[in-house]
């Protein structure tokens, strides 16, 4: 308990003799976590509305001629195991019927056509965890169904929107990446111009017999106390930009409407406060191991 | 207690500080190590402190040879140390009570012990009443008094002190000398390191005088 009260007051001395520094490591540690959670929050954000995309898009199965109706409703239920949704026969009449409806007045185009000119089809909706990454391996599993003809899916549009996807989630990745290198190295800078700032009481510690831990210990402190402070300016940069947003006239916002509205839950202002701690202690980490050695 | 094997120290491009040095002292004894300034006094304590590792030769405190031990090794050795530094070495922006009772918070020991022993230490030199006065508000004399209940506090059984009466009016420099000799009662080895021959008048220990490095028992 004694020892923890040392380190708190040697850590406190650091950060009362250089406020800036530690206020300029705390913003960067705030800034970094606001936009690699934003990042984080608006690619998952995207990847839900992906995936709820991806469940409501219906795949048509064209089945061939030959298939009389108690067979495409069999093959309609076999299709619905297959998906893990829900499968429709539709009858060519039936088809025929909306073709008409939708042509409207131009119905007339069809008085030519025979009765049955329209193929019986299935219509098929996958459950509602199929996202779209998993429309083609759908696709292809439906097409193997004996008694399918082919299958339409709208396939060049559910891949340009995966690769969409992938992109954020890749770059978010790499931008997270990068900001906790930068912000890393910034703490760490800043701890070691304590370290050099507090050289003499250092020496007197290990003098006395202090161990590397209890003279590390003050400095863990301080570099978690900023990256804490960093944190929690992140969350409440969220939970500034979520009032903001609720002031604003109706429309679409950053919160409600891509996700980053997650981070104003009160667990995720935690963990933000949390991952800023672990932030500061383990750049303080690698700044100690290169100036205690 | 303490063996000094043919030590040699040397500094990169200076005069050897040591020069092989065989000693030994044991548990109980007073120890006075004297000698002009730059005789090798402070490197002397520093070698047994294993602040510093001599060049040749072993440096023993027990049975352990002090370079041969790891850094945790190397801090439980210095915890059984109490020292007074030439300069004091304390923590100048902390309180006079977190210096003394720091030896024992990195000891471990319990808060209201450590606490009720550095108190006790500091009434006996006069500072009961500037407990949580800054150490930098201090005039030099008090510094030194801080320094020498800092040495004091846990009973170690190496009391290592550098010219501890250098700032000190004589009432507490007698005062200090007595406490330094009530360390031996217990079993405690005192190593004094003064440069000042009027100071070693009234003293009747073992000395031992120091110059360029070498040393010489006077009895």
């Amino acid at each position: 308990m004694r020892i923890l009260a040392f380190a708190l007051g040697g850590a406190w001395e650091s950060i009362r003799r250089a406020p800036l520094s530690h206020l300029i490591a705390a913003l960067t540690v705030g800034a970094t976590l606001v936009v690699a959670a934003g990042a984080g929050a608006i690619a998952l954000g995207l990847r839900e509305l992906l995936d709820d995309w991806g469940s409501r898009v219906e795949l048509t199965l064209y089945l061939s001629d030959d298939l009389d109706e108690e067979a495409g409703r069999r093959l309609a239920a076999e299709a619905a195991r297959t998906v893990g949704g829900s499968a429709r026969w539709v009858a060519p009449e039936e088809a025929m019927e909306r073709l008409r409806q939708a042509l409207g007045d131009e119905e007339g185009l069809l008085t030519d056509l025979p009765r049955l000119a329209l193929p019986a089809t299935i219509e098929v909706r996958p459950g509602g965890t199929a996202g779209v990454e998993h429309l083609p391996h759908l696709a292809e599993a439906l097409s193997r169904l004996p008694g399918v003809e082919e299958v339409d899916w709208g396939r060049g549009l559910a891949q340009r929107l995966a690769l969409v996807g992938r992109f954020a989630e890749r770059a978010s990745a790499v931008l997270l990446a990068v900001l906790l290198l930068g912000t890393a190295l910034l703490v760490g800078a800043v701890i070691r111009l304590s370290v050099h700032a507090r050289r003499d009481e250092i020496e007197i510690l290990q003098l006395l017999g202090a161990t590397d831990a209890f003279v590390r210990l003050p400095f863990l402190l301080e570099g978690g106390f900023a990256g804490g402070a960093g944190g929690l300016a992140a969350a409440v940069a969220f939970h500034l930009l979520a009032a903001w947003e609720r002031g604003q006239d109706a429309g679409p916002t950053i919160t409600a409407d891509l996700g980053v509205g997650l981070l104003t839950a009160p667990l995720a202002s935690l963990a933000l406060v949390l991952a800023g701690m672990l932030l500061g202690v383990t750049a303080t980490v690698f700044a100690l191991g290169r100036e205690l050695r | 207690m303490i063996r000094f094997f043919q030590v040699h120290k040397a500094y990169p491009g200076q005069d050897a500080a040591l020069v092989d040095v065989d000693i030994e002292a044991s548990e109980g004894e007073f120890l006075i190590l004297w000698g002009p300034s730059g005789a090798g006094k402070s490197t002397f304590l520093r070698l047994l402190l294993g602040a510093e590792a001599p060049t040749q030769g072993q440096v023993l405190v027990g049975e352990r040879n002090l370079a041969r031990l790891s850094r945790k090794e190397l801090a439980r050795h210095r915890q059984s140390v109490g020292v007074v530094f030439q300069d004091f070495r304390l923590l100048s922006r902390r309180s006079v009570l977190d210096n003394v009772r720091l030896p024992l918070v990195i000891r471990g020991a319990k808060v209201r012990e450590a606490d009720e022993e550095a108190i006790r230490w500091l009434d006996e030199l006069g500072l009961g009443d500037r407990l949580h006065a800054p150490v930098e508000r201090l005039s030099g004399g008090e510094r030194q008094r801080v320094a020498i209940a800092r040495a004091l506090v846990g009973a170690p059984p190496l009391l290592l002190v550098d010219e501890p009466t250098s700032q000190l009016d004589a009432h507490w420099a007698r005062k200090a000398m007595e406490l330094f000799f009530d360390q031996t009662g217990r079993g405690a080895l005192v190593v004094l390191a003064t440069h000042d021959p009027m100071f070693l008048e009234n003293l009747s220990h073992r000395r031992v005088r120091i110059r360029a490095g070498r040393i010489q028992e006077e009895g």
